[in-house]
């Protein structure tokens, strides 16, 4: 077995499968298991709830200093660490978080697409009992081993409310920078359309594939959700007692 | 043309992918706001534009490879 399916497909496949075997139910199990995965990273989560809404409330200033200290790069750098200290915000590596969160995300797409077979099974730990037949059915009418197009769906359209908080209302962009690159023409027409675009590419995948991935999907995109409404909240609030 | 390219791809991982800026960015399991005050992706874009694929795309991992929690930069 290699690293990958050993230190992260194994374990995750048999967390799910012993949620399961409290609640056989293998939907409940995704969603518990999903949440139990957030849970585990909301330490993470909350540091970079607070880091955004700390990042929008010194961006006005961060470009403030950019045009005071254009010709002086030195300055320039160590008033930004000023005004950095000053919020407590501290430069938080991004990327590599990001890029070590990769192989967990795949092998957690692995296992809810690996499915149940007997070779499946086979992986379990000595102390997760194995059931006997996994039930895939989702509140006992969803079979999740199969595409489902109502799953898909809805995934589709809590993706389309996620998408739609990202995007800022209507970027005003004058007529004049008019694209000349037929490549420049499409990103433009994208970047439009986006709103609607994340959804259809969403449905696209997600109703040709097991619909156990469209429950995991639609789970972590609420979160997803939840902690931008979280951020906005918060930089609301904080706009607000500014103006009084 | 490859530069375009290189652009066009850039474009299309910010607007989809970015843990940033992207739309899909809900599938990543958590999203850390930019240390600097140019992410990567518009970083690279702008290197690539003003410097070519080679010259620009160097320059490009290096800041990658400057972003990490040991490390006090937030500047280009």
């Amino acid at each position: 077995m290699n690293p990958f399916d050993a230190f992260l497909v194994q374990p995750l496949f048999n967390a799910l499968i012993f949620i399961y075997n409290i609640i056989p139910d293998i939907g409940v199990a995704t969603i518990i298991l999903t949440i139990i995965i957030r849970a585990i990273l909301y330490p993470l989560f909350q540091k970079s709830t607070k880091q955004q809404i700390l990042m929008s409330k010194i961006q006005p200033e961060l470009a403030k200093l950019q045009k005071e200290y254009k010709d002086n790069k030195e300055k320039l750098v160590k008033a930004q660490m000023e005004l950095y200290k000053k919020y407590g915000a501290s430069p938080f590596g991004s990327c590599l978080i990001t890029l070590l969160q990769l192989p967990i995300l795949l092998a957690v797409y692995r296992v809810f697409l690996n499915g149940f077979s007997d070779e499946r099974m086979a992986t379990l730990y000595n102390f997760i009992i194995q059931p006997d037949v996994v039930n895939i059915y989702f509140l006992g009418i969803i079979d999740l081993s199969q595409p489902n197009i109502w799953l898909a769906i809805i995934t589709a359209i809590i993706q389309f409310i996620s998408s739609k908080m990202l995007i800022p209302p209507s970027p005003n962009k004058s007529s004049k920078d008019e694209p000349q690159v037929p490549m420049q023409r499409i990103t433009a027409s994208l970047q439009k359309n986006m709103g609607l675009i994340a959804p259809l590419i969403t449905f696209v995948i997600l109703v040709r594939l097991p619909s156990i991935l469209a429950v995991y999907w639609s789970v972590s995109t609420l979160f997803s959700i939840f902690q931008q409404w979280l951020v906005q909240k918060n930089i609301n609030i904080e706009k607000e007692e500014e103006g009084k | 043309m490859i530069k375009n390219l290189f652009l066009f791809l850039i474009k299309i991982y910010q607007l989809l992918l970015s843990p940033q800026k992207g739309v899909f960015r809900n599938i990543w399991l958590v999203n850390i706001p930019c240390r600097f005050n140019e992410t990567c992706s518009e970083f690279a874009a702008r290197n690539i534009q003003e410097k070519g694929v080679l010259r620009g795309g160097k320059l490009a991992m290096k800041r990658i490879a400057k972003c990490h929690p040991f490390s006090n930069n937030i500047n280009n």
